[in-house]
Formats: structure tokens, sequence, C-alpha cells
């Protein structure tokens, strides 16, 4: 059994796509992995990196709700999209993760209209576009230029305030790309409802419009709502977590598994593919079917051997952060969990590899044909979590995938923790089954109980030994 | 070692491949003949438990076929069509198909070189597989399917595609390996089984023509073999008129052997002592004739 599995571990280095496989991975953790962890080091004086350590002990304040100031900015944005949107009858929704366009009919615009009449309180001319009374209060500037803050201007104060300084604008002679006074400006109406029925009515406007649509409290928690992802001063509890839950190498664990969460995804399905074709493409099933081994042995061995592949890069690629973590917290007397990449690899990594090579491994032995590559990019496409799932801590029991686009949030993930385990535990369950599953059907056509194979190869000398007749 | 296979029949769909094939192999050489399509494949195939049988039975040494557990320690199976894996060299190969058929490395240790240098190629065995010449895959073939030193060993058309010098030295191989299990051949060239087997069965369309000794199947054709000389003006009315053997031109005459049941009347017919081949021939022309064998 050792001696079979280490052949079937050469026999996967000896593929293409095993190594393809490595060098997505490498890509894509040197592109962003690497590169986090590199910024998070240069920066610990700055208050929005996980590393910062306030000298006062005072860090930003976490009230977990929406500031009013918030809420209204919130409502005058979103109800200005939508009386855009309303007058170009062109709604963005996301059915799929990709945005797309949709025309409402007359009956939704005049739903729609409703609704921006009870959150503006103005009248259908106003909110359609046609009232002459209208004022610009656009600013014109002589020439027709503007004044642009570029990206990457501006700084944060320790109280993560964002400061603007006067040297930081640039003005622009020809401002024709940027947007034109035609839109709707927000002082142009009030929001004439409380955040409860505005939040009520844009689940009406979801619903009109469909699956994740702009409107909707997954897009407007993204745009809106202050969450960790963004570069947000690094609240008490964040830095308490950080240092004393993750032990900073946890944190970057999980920044580590949802790097390369997509890759394992769909890759390891191509590996084991083209090991179990590659004995129809050598016609060695005829050799092989005969032999002494069990079937259970030989789908197992197979499976453990490209599974344990698989997951040797990536036990490998995060050895170089976790030694420059484990140097940079050894010098500022930081005590560092070692295991954490292990620990977090083997609980969120490893169940989706061995999902998605059962699974291709099950559809490859059934059909022996490629017909497993376009189920790893279906599975690939559709079964990723939402992007409301982007931050962790929002676990499905049938998310094949465990999203954690942070260093933070550690917290989020304990609340949750029985449901990730749970779904753990479920995808490697299911895992297995597929294994099973293969065993049965490769056993039955070892013993010629499905013979696909051997009735093409009937017809074949059939048309041939009618040809010499 | 005896294998007793009893009424065997396979069908595809509608289409039966085997018909009713009853049949006892014991230790020695014992060769499959039968044209393209004739069913030989797929007899080797059932018998290598590749393939589940539609119906009749079949016992290895009073052992059913369906206990595959039991049966595919017995059984080393070389296939028509193989070509193992291209990027593995020969002495990998061999380890990885022993550890398929759970050969102790102990036991690996000492056979595989033994094999190898068997069908001379232990020194090439660091070379891959992609690089081996025809008749070298076909050796490394042998050696792979006599790993588990198998009481039956079964090889499907062996010398296809081999020159005849490969084709003999191949053959001798298989004859060393005969002496104390059963070694079945197939092929569709009487001379090759006729060279190496004892026992033959003759297939067409499924159907068994003849079970027996070789040399026996001559005596099919006896009395039934003639050779004349035509003018070749009338050798398309001949070949009209009786099934012929062979023919062969010479000047304005062409020399015929021809199959008839009764003295040809044209040219000067010699009645001739039959050779296998005939035998073989004639089997076949009694089965177009619709002449139950």
């Amino acid at each position: 059994m050792k001696r079979l599995f280490l052949m079937e571990c050469r026999k996967t280095t000896r593929s293409v796509l095993y190594w393809l496989y490595i060098a997505a991975l490498v890509i894509t953790v040197f592109q962003n992995y690497e590169t986090t962890v590199e910024s998070e080091l240069r920066q610990t004086d700055n208050p929005a990196s996980v590393f910062y350590i306030a000298e006062n002990g005072v860090y930003a304040n976490n009230t977990g709700k929406l500031s009013e100031d918030t809420e209204h900015t919130m409502m005058i944005e979103v109800t200005k999209r939508l009386i855009d949107n309303y007058r170009s009858n062109s709604y963005e929704y996301y059915p799929f993760g990709y945005v797309k366009r949709k025309t409402l009919s007359e009956k939704e615009q005049a739903a729609i209209l409703l609704y921006l009449k009870e959150l503006t309180g103005l009248d259908e001319p106003f909110i359609i576009g046609t009232d002459e009374n209208r004022d610009s209060e656009d600013i014109q500037i002589s020439g027709g230029g503007a004044f642009v803050l570029n990206p990457g201007q501006g700084g944060t104060f320790e109280n993560g305030q964002f400061i603007i300084e006067p040297e930081d604008w640039e003005y622009v002679e020809n401002n024709s790309g940027l947007s034109q006074s035609k839109e709707i400006s927000g002082s142009e109406f009030e929001i004439q409802v409380t955040f409860d029925r505005f939040k009520e009515i844009m689940d009406c406007v979801n619903n009109l419009i469909g699956r994740n649509s702009y409107f909707s409290r997954t897009m407007l928690s993204m745009y809106y709502y202050p969450n960790d992802m963004q570069d947000n001063p690094i609240t008490e509890q964040q830095h308490r977590e950080f240092y004393e839950k993750d032990h900073v190498t946890g944190a970057f664990a999980r920044y580590f598994c949802d790097s390369i969460s997509l890759i394992v995804l769909c890759l390891p399905a191509f590996v084991i593919i083209d090991l179990l074709l590659k004995d129809k493409r050598c016609k060695m099933n005829t050799l092989i079917y005969p032999r002494t081994e069990s079937s259970a042995k030989i789908i197992i061995t197979r499976f453990e051997a490209v599974s344990c592949m698989i997951m040797l890069p990536v036990l490998i690629l995060p050895a170089k952060s976790l030694l420059t973590l484990v140097l940079y917290c050894r010098n500022i007397g930081i005590p560092v969990n070692i295991f954490a990449f292990a620990a977090y690899i083997f609980a969120w990594i490893f169940p989706t590899v061995l999902f998605v090579v059962s699974v291709a491994l099950f559809v490859t032995v059934l059909t022996e044909n490629y017909s497993a590559v376009l189920l790893a990019g279906l599975i690939w496409l559709f079964c990723r979590p939402s992007v409301d799932k982007l931050a962790g801590g929002n676990y499905g029991l049938f998310d094949l995938i465990i999203r954690h686009n942070t260093l933070k949030g550690y917290g989020r993930m304990m609340e949750n923790i029985h449901m990730l385990i749970l779904n753990r535990v479920l995808v490697s369950v299911i895992a297995i089954l597929f294994v099973g599953f293969a065993i049965i059907i490769y056993d039955a056509k070892r013993k010629g109980g499905i013979a696909i194979e051997s009735r093409k190869s009937f017809n074949n000398h059939r048309r041939k030994h009618s040809h010499e007749l | 070692m005896q294998i007793e296979i009893t009424a065997l029949k396979k069908c595809y769909g509608g289409n039966a491949v085997l018909k009713d094939i009853s049949l006892t192999i014991e230790n020695g050489m014992y060769g499959l003949l039968g044209r393209n399509g004739a069913g030989k494949t797929t007899l080797m195939r059932i018998l290598s438990t590749l393939l589940k049988p539609s119906g009749g039975k079949i016992t290895f040494d009073s052992i059913p076929l369906e206990e595959t557990k039991r049966i595919r320690p017995l059984i080393g199976y070389l296939p028509q069509e193989f070509s193992l894996y291209p990027d593995m060299p020969i002495l990998e190969t061999m380890r990885y198909l022993a550890a398929m058929s759970k050969i102790p490395v102990e036991i690996q240790r000492e056979r595989i070189p033994n094999l190898l240098q068997q069908v001379n190629l232990w020194e090439h065995r660091k070379i891959k597989v992609r690089k081996l010449s025809g008749g070298m895959k076909r050796r490394l073939g042998i050696a792979q399917a006599l790993l588990n030193n198998p009481k039956v060993l079964i090889v499907d058309e062996p010398t296809a595609h081999l020159d005849p010098e490969e084709r003999l030295r191949f053959y001798n191989l298989l004859d060393e390996f005969s002496s104390d299990r059963i070694v079945i051949v197939s092929s569709h060239i009487v001379a090759d089984i006729e060279s190496v087997c004892a026992n033959v069965a003759v297939l067409d369309s499924g159907q068994l023509l003849y079970a027996g000794a070789i040399d026996k199947l001559a005596e099919k054709a006896m009395g039934k073999v003639y050779e004349l000389i035509i003018p070749k003006n009338e050798l398309t009315a001949a070949k009209q008129n009786y099934y012929i053997l062979s023919s062969q031109g010479h000047l304005s005459d062409t020399k015929i052997r021809v199959l008839a049941d009764s003295i040809p009347t044209i040219g000067c017919p010699v009645s001739c002592v039959p050779t296998t081949c005939d035998g073989y021939m004639e089997l076949l022309r009694l089965l177009k004739k619709g002449v139950k064998i």
C-alpha cells in the first residue's frame, strides 16, 4: 500500500497539470498574500494595521452600530442612485456575482415611483427630471475644469479621521470624464422616512429588480457599512483578538487560506482527471484491471496520493511568511502560534481539496472522459460563496470554500464556529461518499459489469470485420 | 491446471459474439485461431475476468470464474493493444504493476530482475517505455504478465506488428514459459499457432468450429486438397467452381491448390496431403456452405 502510494505520488508529479496547479498557487500567494504580509509589516505604525500598538492604549471605537451620519449619508446616496436608475429604467443586479442590467415593466416602474415619492416627498415631475423650476446648485468652474483628489492623497489621524490638505487637490482643465450636473444632487431633497422604513423599502425594491440588486442589504452593507475589510483603524477588540487569540499567525493563516481558496476549488480536479485518464490514454486499464489488488485499495491510494500532492505545496508556501512573522514577533516579544497555518490549512483547505478531488474522481471513473473538467468549471463558477461571505464569519452549511478576506474578524469566526465545523465535516463526509461510489463503479468495470470500452471495441471489430468480408 | 468452459455465451445487446462455446484447456500452449472478429479477444477478455459472460460456465481447477479474488492471482494477461506509461522506465513499470499485483517487495526484488533478464530487457531497465521498439514492448508485456507467476498466461495476438525474427523469438519465449502452466495464444495466422501449439480451437463468427490437437486439424481436409495446372485464362472460371487455397503463376499457366469435395474436372488434378492451414480453410469453407460442423 505504502509503495503503491509513493508510486502514485511520483506519477502525479509527472503531470504537467500538477505543475500548472503549483504555478497558479505560487502566483496567487505571492501576488496577494505575501504582499499583504509585507505591507502590514511595513506600516506597523499605521492605526489601520493589525500590528498597530497604541502607545496610550487608546484604539478606535467599536460601537457595532452605524452612526446617524452614516445612516443619513447612505439613505441620500442610495435614493439618488435609485432616482437615476428609475429615470433610465436600467437597474444593476448581480445574479451570479457578475453585473447585469434589468429593465422594469411599467407596473414595476410605477411601484418604484411610489417608493421614491415616499422616500423624498418630491413630486413626480421632479423625480422624473422634467421639473423646470429645479435649481441647479452645481458649481461651474470657469474653463470647465475641476478640483480632483488623486488616489493615494490625503492621510489618516490616529483617531481614524481622514484629512485632506489643500495641496492634495489638483486642478484638472478638462473634466469631461467627471460626473456632470445632470444627475440629481443630494441637496435637492430630504429623506422623509426612518432608517428602518428605508430598509423595508429597499427590500421591496430589491425584490422587484431581482437577485442581489444594488439595493439589496448585502450590497448596501458592502458599500456603506464600515467593515474590517477596509482600512479602518483597528479597534481594541480587534487588537486583542490579533495578539491574544490569533497569536498573530492565526490571522495570517486565515488570510492565506482565503487567498488560495479559489485555486483549490477547481485546479485539484484537473490533476486527478489527468492521472486517471492516463490509464485510458496509455491503454493501461487492461493491464491493471486483472491485477490482484482490490478496487478499494487502488482508488483510495490514488485519491490519497493526489490529495497529499495537492496539499504539499499548500503547506510549504506559507513557510516564508511564517518565518518572517515568527522573527518579527520574537523581536517585539510576542508569543506566536507556529502551528496556526497547519491547523487552518487542514481545517479550511483540506476538506475542499478532498471534495473537489473526490467529485472529479467519481465522474472520471464513471465516464472515462473529460466531463469532470466541465463539472469542475461549473463548481468553480457557481459554488463560490456570495459576496456577503467575503469578510468571513457568515458560513453556510454547503459552502465549499471558507472566505475570510481580512486579517481581522477572529470574533466573527468564533461566533459561528459551530456552523463552520459542521460545514467542514459535511464537505469531508460527502467527499468520502464520492470515493465510495467511485470504488463501486471501478470494481464493476473491472469485473466487466460496465463495459463501455468493450462495446466500443466490439463495434470497431464488427466494422473492421464487415469491411474485410 | 485445467480450464473448463461450458456453453459459454456473450452478447452485446442483441448480437451474440460467442455462441455456446465448450472447451477444455490443459497445461501447455493452446492456440485460438480465427479471423478478425471471430470472438478470440472476447473469449480472452472473459478468461481474464475483464468481461462478464452472458451465459455458460467457466472454471479454473473447479474455481468458478465469478470468484475473481481467487481467479486473478492465477492469471497473467497480455492484451493485444497496450502501451504502458510512456514516461515510466521499464524497471519502475514492473515495480508499479507488481505492487498492483500485491507481490511482496522481497519477492519483487528477486523476480523482476529474473523476468527482465529472461526477456533480455535487464540492460535496458532504466530506459523509458516511450523509447522501446515494438518487439521490446511486447517482451516487456510478457514480463509484466508473468509477474505474479501465473498458472494461466493469456496472450492476445502477440506477434501483430512484429517482424519475422521478433515473432520467432517471441514464440520461443512463450514456449519456455509453457512447461508448467497453460499458455493461451490467439492469432489469425495459422503458421504462428501451428509452430508452437499442440492444441487449438478454431473460432469463427462466435462459433467454435474445431477444438483438439493441431495435427488433427489437417485431417479435416483429407482427400479434398488437389493441385492442378491450368491455363491462366481459365483461372476466373476455376475460382467460381472451386475454393482456391493458393495460386502460383508460371508463364502462360497457373499452378493452383484447391479444396473440392470431388476430383476437379479441369487440369490434371493431383491429390495432396493437407496441411493445418488446409484443414482450417476447409472448416471456413464448410461454414460458408452452411454445413453443420
